[in-house]
Formats: C-alpha cells, structure tokens, sequence
C-alpha cells in the first residue's frame, strides 16, 4: 500500500491546517505524482490543486513533494518515494488559499518589478530587431524559465522578505533583459536593483538551482547581476545596446 | 554620512546594496590580514617570551593595526546582525510565530539595533583603553 499525507487546509471550514492520511494500491508501474493527485480525487472530489498542460510547460502544479518543491506533473513517484511513504504539501512561504493551492501575489508582483519586457524606444525595423547568434546564445538558459514558482518558494530570504527581495524567478528574468543587445534600459533595470535587498539578500545558497525543474540557473544569473552592480554603469561587463561588449 | 548610507526610525541601514557587499568583503580581508600578522610573529618568535609580546603589542604598528581592524571587526558583524535582524525580527517572520510578536517586531528590531551598536561602541573604547592607555 501507498501511504499518501496531503496538507489539507478549506478556510471555510478548518481552523487550521493539517495532514490528511490516504492509502492506497501501489500502482503497478511509476506514475507521475499528478497522476496521483487524480487518483485520490476520484475518492475525495474535495482536494483541491492546479494543474493544466500534465507535461511541465505551464508551471501551474508546482508544490512541495516530499520536501523538495516540483512540478507534480513531470515529477516520476519512483523519483521522490521514501519507502512506500509520499509527503504533499502547497509551496513553502506564499499564502494558501486551499489545499495545494497558493496565492501567488507576491510571486507576480516581484515579477512585475523587474519589468519583463524588452525596453527599446528606438524607431522599430521593418520586420524585427535583429541579434547576432551569439548574442542571441547569450539568452539561452534565461528565457525557458515558465514562472512556477518552485525556485523562489524554496529559497529562505524570499520567505522572509517577499516584499523586497524580487527572488530568483524575476532575478533570473531580470538578467535576461539585461543581457538582451535589444534592450535599451540597462541602467535603469540596475538602479531598481540596487538596494540592499532586491538582488543582495540573496547569500547564493543555490536552492533555487535544486528546486528548478527546468534545470536553470537563476544563481548564475543573480552572480551576473551582481557583477554588473559592483562594476557600475556604464562598466565594460554591460553588453552595449549595438550588441557589442563596450 | 547620508551620501554613503542612512538609517530609518527603525535602525536599519540603507546603503547601496553593492556598498555593503564591499564592506563585508573588504573589513573580512583586513581582519584576515591582521590574523596573519598576529600569527606570523608568534611563530617567528617562538617559543614566545613575555618580554617579546609586551614589546610586540607595544609598538604603535600593533596598536594602530588593531585600532583599525576592530572597526572592520564592528562593521562585519553589524552588518551580519543587521540582516539576521532583518529576516527575522519583522512582522511577517514573528507573524508565523504569534501575531501578538508581529505587532512589536518593528520595535523589537530598532531595540536589537540599538543593543549591538551600543554594545559596539563601548566594546571599542574598552579596546582603546587598553591599547593605548
């Protein structure tokens, strides 16, 4: 048998959260832990979580399975079983609305901080704004990053500051603009980042690097950042806006 | 002094976040210095005697040396508190705890603030006075 706690918590009717117990037949061959989560639900309609693609591309059922946050989609049971025993629980830190479903205001608006958008008032060319491929291979490892939210739920100084420290979700897409060749606004990305706490509080313990699901690096990429700031605006680490390095 | 860095009612420091990753760096380099200059003399000279560390810890190198270095050691550490202050001494983090601990955490960070700069300074003129006077 397959021992399954799942935090449980309806505002409507729980004072508290707890864990709620569920056992049932071990599949016979590994299933993904979302495929899990529908076999329970056929026996209790109330557990509530989000999903939506079930292959690791909408970044809507990220949680917290057996301590260590994931997609519950691409995440195989064989993967994370301790003995026959499965731990589920919402994303660490972030407001639970229900069960395993979090509110992720505070996700979004450091996300929306970081202004993610290319920043360029330059009159636009006929068809697009070209790159160089090495400029362009400057972005990979940056743009795949799907806002799940599993890095920065597992990362302790967004915990206790998710007012002011953007977390390495918007880090990591707060240096793909400014390594964008295309984006002209790298001063004033780095003057919002300069405090001590957007990009600074993060002290590099790299569990956003084991959470990711995709396999990024946002550590790599707040180390960027990083550099940038100590160097200055203006410094030869800051790709110019003609692509090439100044 | 606001140019380079200010404190809210609270006591917390806001500098440039680059400002005080250069003081954590450069104040741990001349603390890690001076150990070296420490201990370089004491195993150029040992075994050590009594008459070769009063004349070691006499000289105004070692005196103004250590003057300096205790500065690096205040700002390291304040600036260490200063974040572990900030993380958990504020209302969300007490929150998790008991809301009536929110309610003061603001309060009890100026009061940790205030503690460690005041608890600084006399540890300070207390080295001052025993180096030099």
């Amino acid at each position: 048998m397959l021992k399954i706690n799942i935090y449980r918590y309806n505002p409507e009717e729980d004072k508290f959260p707890y864990m709620k117990k569920y056992e049932i037949e071990k599949p016979q061959k590994d299933i993904m832990v979302l495929d899990l989560l529908h076999l329970l639900k056929e026996s209790d309609s109330s557990l509530s979580f989000r999903r939506s693609c079930r292959e690791g591309v909408c970044g809507s059922d990220g949680m917290n399975i057996n301590g260590k946050n994931g997609l519950a989609c691409i995440t195989a049971l064989s993967e994370v079983l301790k003995g026959d025993r499965i731990d589920i629980r919402p994303l660490p830190g972030l407001p639970v609305i229900r069960d395993l479903v979090v509110d992720m205001t505070q996700f979004y608006n450091q996300y929306e901080k970081i202004k993610p958008f290319l920043q360029n008032d330059t009159s636009p060319p006929e068809q697009e704004r070209l790159q160089s491929p090495a400029d362009r291979d400057k972005l990979d490892g940056l743009y795949e990053c799907i806002l799940c939210a599993c890095c920065s739920t597992s990362c302790p100084s967004f915990w206790w500051n998710p007012d002011k420290f953007v977390g390495p979700a918007a880090l990591l897409q707060a240096y793909r603009f400014l390594a964008d060749t295309r984006d002209l606004e790298k001063d004033s990305r780095l003057d919002d980042l300069a405090d001590p706490f957007s990009v600074y509080r993060c002290h590099g313990i790299m569990n956003c690097v084991a959470a990711c699901p995709k396999g990024l690096n946002p550590n790599k990429a707040i180390g960027e950042i990083k550099t940038m700031l100590l160097k200055g605006k203006n410094s030869k680490n800051i790709i110019a806006s003609d692509g090439v390095t100044a | 002094m606001g140019l380079i860095c200010n404190w809210n009612f609270h006591g917390d420091v806001y500098m440039k976040g680059s400002t005080i990753w250069h003081l954590q760096r450069w104040s741990s380099i001349f603390i890690l210095a001076y150990v070296v200059y420490v201990v370089s003399f004491i195993i150029s000279f040992s075994p050590i005697l009594y008459s070769d560390w009063m004349i070691f810890v006499s000289s105004y190198i070692f005196k103004i040396a250590t003057s300096i270095v205790f500065i690096s050691i205040l700002v390291h550490a304040f600036l260490g508190l200063w974040t572990i202050g900030t993380d958990y001494l504020t209302p969300r983090t007490l929150g998790f705890l008991n809301l009536a601990l929110s309610r003061i955490a603001d309060t009890s960070r100026l009061l940790y603030n205030i503690f460690f700069t005041v608890l600084g300074l006399f540890l300070y003129l207390f080295l001052l006075f025993l180096i030099w006077i």
